[in-house]
């Protein structure tokens, strides 16, 4: 190599690295400078005049872990998110599928109609479910009316009209992001595999899946973690009683408990990471890169 | 058409639409037990849909298709027993080396034991002993190459189907790989199917070439065969740079045509044909030699003349026909050619071949 097109190629890695610089600031100063003061901010003691109090204090981690309702409200959590993001996977993926053998034009079609509903605020969205499910709602409405049950039933705050309002929201995140991934995907693998004798099935257990881990993972993620931060389906469908992480976070934040709202607040981005973290191990997406 | 037991593939009557495209209109082939079939031609000329209608990718419109004398038309490609390389090799990126080439065995449920020795034995019959461990992204093309080669031998397929496996593949690769396959194939005694657009490719590795052209076979016989003998003007022109030389019947002698082209009286072996018929001939551009005035058939202006190494290709004009000649540059003194020089066009009237 001459020496020409080594100092052109510095030049490139120094004019990129400039191109770099400012959303690189940005980041630092607008999430990370925040970030820390929060961790921070979490180990200090409640203040009645400041936000956070001085010295040093692990009484709100303690408590988090020592009381039994805050505890309840994690394991809650918990299992709602499982169960979003395997509802969200298992409704997703055949989706994703029919999407994938589109052409590009029906897949832009499909994008956009599956993204129509998420132009409508949150907020609206959920009222629109309380319209429906309500105890006057739409469906309780009809079957009273309809003589098939004598008094309305229970259809909002609980597991079921949570994980259906978010199920909503998340559904076209996943789709999409496992779409991508199985429209990109040469059909000569697929071939591959029935050329060494696999069937459908196999092809996908062994070829198709696999190979879509990428958008599965990336998909199971953006689900969690937009999940894991959804407040306002949350609070108004699950009801002042079903709460979870988020709505801690919320209400110390109203009755002025900063710290402790940090440190709920930072449990709460444990969970989303180590829920990520998971997700990697288990589908290891980058064993896939670099196609053979 | 019922397939015997010395054919391997055949084809009955084979159709294949792309809606209103006829894609093969109606193809016969038989590919015998052991041999190494190519299939050759310019793109879109029907090879690959043919390999695929082999392999079940494609269904067809009209016809059957055997594998060993078995009628497996409506059978899904996983359910035909055929080993293929595919252009783009397809390994699977998430497997090491050892997974991709077991894939077939596991997927014929053989028992795991069986399955680790004959995958090592088939990654050494493709020399690449010692690389189990490794990821399709860590290895060389060639060896890339290698790994799509024993995956699909692997579980003893009724026949190899290869498309183009060598298309990505650097020159002298590519003649190695030639070479290695052919070898491979004669030991394993596998049949093979083989479509390829580079001619010479078909011509050192085939037993059986067949040229096919707008979904029908042309021509189907040896390289030899197809290289001294083209039928066609087609399959004179697709096997290398050929001469065409047009000329009329002025009557026959002796079971050989008279033919009458340039002012020379040439003898040329064919069917019948009338008296003051247009005929086209072929003649290989290495078939040539020039010759002083006078001294060969007829004579032709040298227009261009390039000096390749090994061989000299010289384009000579005469009454708007060009022809093209190769000089071996063999130092065997002959004498230097120039632009504009009248030479003599000297060859044999065996090396004529009478065009349909």
């Amino acid at each position: 190599m001459s020496s020409s097109t080594e100092a052109r190629r510095g030049v490139l890695r120094l004019i990129a690295a400039a191109l770099i610089v400012p959303p690189l600031a940005f980041v630092l100063v607008f999430f990370v400078v925040p970030l820390v003061y929060l961790l921070y901010g979490s180990f200090t003691p409640a203040s009645p005049t400041s936000l956070f109090g001085s010295g040093f204090a692990l009484t709100h981690y303690a408590a988090i872990v020592g009381d039994d309702f805050y505890r309840f409200v994690i394991e809650r959590t918990l299992f709602v998110a499982t169960i979003v993001v395997a509802l969200a996977l298992l409704l997703g993926y055949p989706t994703a599928m029919l999407m994938a053998r589109l052409s590009a034009r029906g897949r832009l079609v499909m994008l956009a109609v599956m993204m129509l509903p998420l132009m409508v605020s949150n907020v609206i969205r959920a009222y629109g479910w309380i319209a429906i499910l309500g105890r006057r709602g739409l469906v309780n409405g009809t079957l009273l009316s309809a003589g098939a049950i004598e008094a309305p039933l229970p259809l909002l705050f609980g597991i079921e009209a949570v994980a259906l309002g978010l199920l909503t929201i998340l559904l076209p995140y996943m789709t999409v992001s496992i779409a991508n991934t199985l429209a990109s995907l040469d059909k000569v693998y697929r071939e591959a595999a029935a050329s060494l004798g696999a069937g459908p099935l196999r092809t996908f257990i062994h070829v198709t899946w696999p190979l879509s881990s990428p958008g599965v993972a990336a998909g199971m993620m953006i689900t969690l973690f937009l999940m894991l931060s959804a407040y306002v389906t949350v609070s108004l469908l699950g009801g002042p009683r079903y709460k979870l992480l988020v709505s801690m976070v919320f209400d110390q934040v109203v009755a002025f408990q900063w710290p402790r709202a940090a440190a709920f607040a930072f449990v709460l981005l444990m969970i989303a990471m180590a829920g990520g973290l998971l997700i990697q191990l288990v589908l290891r997406p980058q064993r896939v890169g670099g196609r053979g | 058409m019922i397939a015997s037991a010395e054919i391997d593939v055949s084809l009955a009557g084979v159709e294949k639409r792309y809606g209103h495209v006829v894609a093969l209109p109606g193809l016969d082939l038989a590919v015998e037990r052991g041999s190494f079939f190519a299939l050759l031609g310019p793109s879109g000329c029907g090879k690959t849909t043919t390999l695929r209608v082999v392999a079940g990718f494609e269904t067809v419109a009209r016809g059957e298709v055997y594998i060993r004398g078995e009628r497996v038309t409506q059978r899904p490609p996983h359910r035909r027993n055929f080993g293929m390389v595919f252009q783009q090799l397809a390994l699977f990126p998430h497997l090491n080396v050892a997974d991709n080439v077991a894939f077939g065995l596991r997927m014929r449920n053989v028992a795991g034991a069986a399955i680790r020795a004959r995958a090592r034995e088939a990654l050494g019959l493709v020399k690449l002993a010692g690389l189990e461990a490794r990821y399709p992204r860590e290895l060389s093309g060639g060896q890339q190459q290698r790994v799509a080669l024993a995956r699909a031998i692997v579980f003893e397929p009724a026949v190899l189907l290869l498309d183009e496996p060598l298309a990505a593949l650097d020159r002298n690769l590519r003649q190695e790989m030639q070479a290695e396959l052919r070898q491979l194939q004669r030991r394993l005694g596998l049949t093979t199917i083989f479509v390829t657009h580079d001619q010479e490719e078909a011509l050192t590795m085939a037993d059986v070439v067949a040229v096919m052209n707008e979904g029908r076979i042309e021509q189907l016989g040896s390289p030899r065969e197809v290289y001294e003998r083209p039928r066609t003007r087609f399959v004179a022109g697709f096997l290398g740079a050929n001469n065409f030389l047009t000329a009329r019947v002025v009557g026959s002698i002796g079971g050989l045509l008279r033919v009458e082209a340039f002012g020379a009286v040439l003898r040329v072996a064919g069917r019948p044909r009338k008296d003051g018929e247009t005929v086209t001939l072929a003649l290989r551009p290495e078939r040539i030699r020039l010759a002083p005035p006078g001294a060969g058939r007829f004579t032709a202006r040298v227009t261009d003349i390039v000096f390749r190494g090994p061989d000299t290709h010289v384009r000579l004009e005469r009454d708007l026909a060009d022809f093209q000649v190769i000089l071996q540059n063999s130092g065997l003194g002959a004498a230097p050619v120039h632009p504009d020089d009248m030479l003599d066009l000297d060859f044999a009237e065996e090396s004529l071949v009478l065009l349909d």
